[in-house]
């Protein structure tokens, strides 16, 4: 009995060092902070953000979240889907998204605060132009698997339960953040995203709030998988 | 009858690296000092000489504001060079054989009618070394030895040529070091006040081998034509392909087992020349149905025979062989040299993350088309369309972004229509008030602006392609980038998203 449990130990061992192959381990990492108070980003998971118009995704809020991504690690930043690469000076940190009150504002950061690198995102960006859901899916799994990709962004129209499933693998494999953006009309649709953003226009006037009106929209956590991803809100 | 043209290129460790930078010296390193040991021309101009310490150089240099690139001496690189520059020089002659550590012959018999007298040919190859940055010395003679000599000690200026049978004068003046002999047997002949090559003939021969040893009367008879020297011609290396024929035709499980196999020969060849694929071309030959080929592109050059296969097999799994195929045949035309993989143990991690990064790329680029995988780049220009520039990833090295110019601008949005769309817009006080956009009409509650475009002066007359941008927000809090052309029409040109 005692025999035969060692041997299922190496057995097993040998198994996981065979699958796991050599120097792909994935590289370690917590989570992603987002900059917004008490919200953190598992890597290795997939996060939906659904937003603001059939037209376009949050472009400001997933290159805020991108550049967040790679702050701490190295790595690439993959773009995938035809409409979801924004206009590339997006990519340059030269705005801030704040959060207060479930309200995202963007604001131009003044010179003084800017990174010493405003333009590492667009340097690291890489863009994927692939239309067809199928093939799309592909080149997102694809992505998220690989250990040098520090995030993926992605467009997720069309893709149903078990594509978010496969997509969620994808990135515990790869410990990369996945960030999928949805079109409104897709809130309904189910998905196996660790957690599931809705991001909206702030109706004006609301914004102004006596300083400068700025962009603004506003956010909200429609779920959260509490097991798969510590991701808080409040 | 023979007749070679010799190359001299005393410079050419200097030259080969001198290109880009104006002031390169090449040290050496001796009793825990660095001395020059070659130095460029323009060096050279400021008073730079081989033997000199570098901080001496250095100063030198800095007097006139030039700061030196500093690089060893790379006698390993330099031979290396030296065999790719005779596999250029193949384009004079099919016959180049290495002179080294400095020089080049190339056999010139039976070229004239293709690429004119002996004259001609030594001005094209001397012409086409200084193009590329490379100062060389040539002479044309007919035997190996005499040709070398004239290339490095006949009188400096255009190429000398001797007659055939004329070697024995043309040698004559020569210092003995000309003909090729080891620095001890210079050093006996010079202590005996043999300076040239005259003085050497004029000794009785049968007794040079006594007195000196076997070699100088062999170099003096191979430089004078009397002794054969045999011509070591330098073979470019055969290209990377590799073959099956077949006795049958075969179905596509063979092609791609004979395939495997194929993979497998060149990697290892690869392995050999330490290079990597950058090219990968499959031609499988059917009977009864047009040649199926295959084209593969890479990100990087590769060698891994699993990362290639991975990339290959895709390519062929429904390719259509009629009734099989009778010829399985893969080729690697484009190579380049790769380092061997780095061990674990020294910065592993970032190779590997590279390698995989690559693996990532090259598979994206195979199944979608290398269009289609893309960097972005900023561009000095301060219209918006134009600011930045898309390009097809082949090489992964990130563009250094101009960062400064890139933010130095107003507030841009993160949407850009790809041409602005028409709109109609009511002013008020010389600002937009409400806007009509594909049949909704919205009231604008803030606008920020005007912010002036001009378009370059070279497309179009000054003032005429001015465009006023306004950063509007809508009752329904859209944020949107409105212009207003010089003839006052109004476009939808982006929107903060």
């Amino acid at each position: 009995m005692q025999a035969s449990l060692e041997l299922r130990r190496t057995l097993s061992r040998r198994v996981s060092q065979i699958l796991s192959r050599p120097g792909v381990e994935p590289p370690p990492g917590g989570p992603v902070p987002t900059g917004w108070e008490g919200i953190e980003l598992a890597r290795g998971g997939v996060h939906e953000w659904i937003g603001v118009s059939a037209a376009s995704p949050p472009y400001a809020l997933l290159a805020h979240l991108a550049w967040q991504a790679l702050a701490e690690r190295e790595g690439r930043v993959l773009w995938i889907g035809r409409g979801i690469f924004p206009y590339p000076r997006t990519l340059v940190r030269d705005f801030e998204l704040r959060l207060r009150a479930g309200e995202l504002t963007l604001a131009r950061l003044p010179r003084a605060l800017r990174p010493a690198d405003p333009a590492r995102l667009l340097e690291r960006s890489l863009h994927v132009d692939v239309e067809r859901p199928a093939v799309r899916l592909w080149a997102l799994d694809a992505a998220l698997r690989c250990p040098a990709v520090t995030a993926v962004v992605g467009d997720a129209s069309g893709l149903d339960m078990a594509a978010t499933r496969r997509l969620q693998l994808a990135a515990e494999a790869g410990r990369g953040l996945a960030l999928l953006a949805r079109p409104p009309r897709e809130e309904r649709q189910l998905s196996a995203a660790a957690t599931r953003w809705r991001v909206r226009r702030a109706p004006a006037g609301r914004s102004a709030g006596g300083n400068e009106p700025h962009p603004s929209w506003e956010l909200s956590l429609l779920r959260k998988k509490s097991v798969l991803c510590p991701a808080t809100s409040h | 009858m023979p007749r070679y043209l010799a190359l001299s290129l005393p410079t050419f460790a200097v030259d080969r690296l001198a290109r880009e930078e104006p002031f390169v010296l090449l040290v050496r390193e001796s009793h825990g000092s660095q001395w020059v040991s070659a130095a460029s021309p323009a060096a050279l101009g400021l008073g730079v000489r081989a033997e000199m310490s570098l901080a001496h150089a250095r100063a030198l240099l800095g007097n006139e504001g030039g700061e030196p690139a500093v690089l060893p001496q790379d006698p390993e690189g330099d031979r290396r060079a030296l065999r790719r520059l005779g596999a250029w020089a193949l384009r004079f002659s099919p016959r180049v054989a290495l002179a080294a550590p400095d020089g080049l012959l190339l056999d010139l018999a039976g070229n004239e009618r293709l690429l004119g007298d002996e004259p001609r040919q030594a001005e094209a190859v001397l012409h086409a070394l200084k193009e590329h940055g490379l100062h060389a010395r040539a002479a044309v003679a007919g035997t190996i030895g005499c040709a070398w000599a004239l290339a490095r000690f006949g009188p400096p200026g255009t190429a000398r040529r001797v007659l055939p049978a004329a070697e024995r004068q043309a040698l004559a003046p020569l210092p003995i070091e000309c003909l090729r002999l080891e620095e001890d047997t210079v050093d006996a002949l010079r202590e005996l006040g043999i300076e040239t090559v005259a003085h050497l003939d004029e000794l009785e021969r049968d007794s040079l081998p006594a007195r000196f040893g076997p070699d100088l009367l062999l170099r003096l008879d191979q430089a004078q034509g009397r002794a054969f020297e045999p011509f070591v011609p330098l073979r470019p290396p055969p290209p990377i392909e590799a073959a099956r024929e077949l006795e049958a035709p075969v179905g596509l499980e063979a092609v791609l087992h004979l395939l495997r196999e194929l993979l497998r020969e060149l990697t290892g060849v690869l392995d050999e020349r330490v290079e990597g694929a950058s090219r990968i071309e499959v031609e499988l030959t059917c009977s009864e149905a047009p040649p199926v080929r295959e084209a593969l592109l890479l990100s990087r050059p590769s060698r891994d025979f699993g990362h290639l296969w991975s990339l290959l097999a895709p390519r062929l799994e429904h390719a259509p062989l009629g009734f099989g195929a009778e010829r399985v045949a893969l080729a690697m035309p484009v190579t380049a040299p790769l380092p061997p993989r780095q061990g674990a143990s020294w910065d592993g991690r970032t190779a590997r993350l590279d390698r995989s990064l690559g693996e990532l790329l090259d598979t994206l680029a195979g199944r979608l088309g290398h269009e289609h995988v893309r960097t972005v780049e900023a561009v000095e220009s301060h219209l918006p369309e134009r600011a930045f520039r898309t390009r097809a990833l082949l090489d992964d090295a990130p563009a250094e972004t101009p960062a400064e110019s890139v933010t130095a601008e107003g507030e841009r949005p993160s949407r850009l229509f790809p041409s602005p769309e028409p709109i109609a817009v009511e002013e008020r006080e010389g600002r937009p008030s409400e806007l009509r956009w594909r049949g909704t009409t919205r009231r604008i509650v803030h606008s920020f602006g005007p912010e002036r475009l001009e378009a370059p002066w070279w497309s179009g007359p000054a003032g005429r392609s001015a465009r006023d941008y306004f950063r509007v927000e809508d009752e329904g809090g859209c944020w949107l980038w409105l212009t207003r052309t010089a003839d006052g029409r109004w476009f939808l040109h982006g929107e903060w998203a």
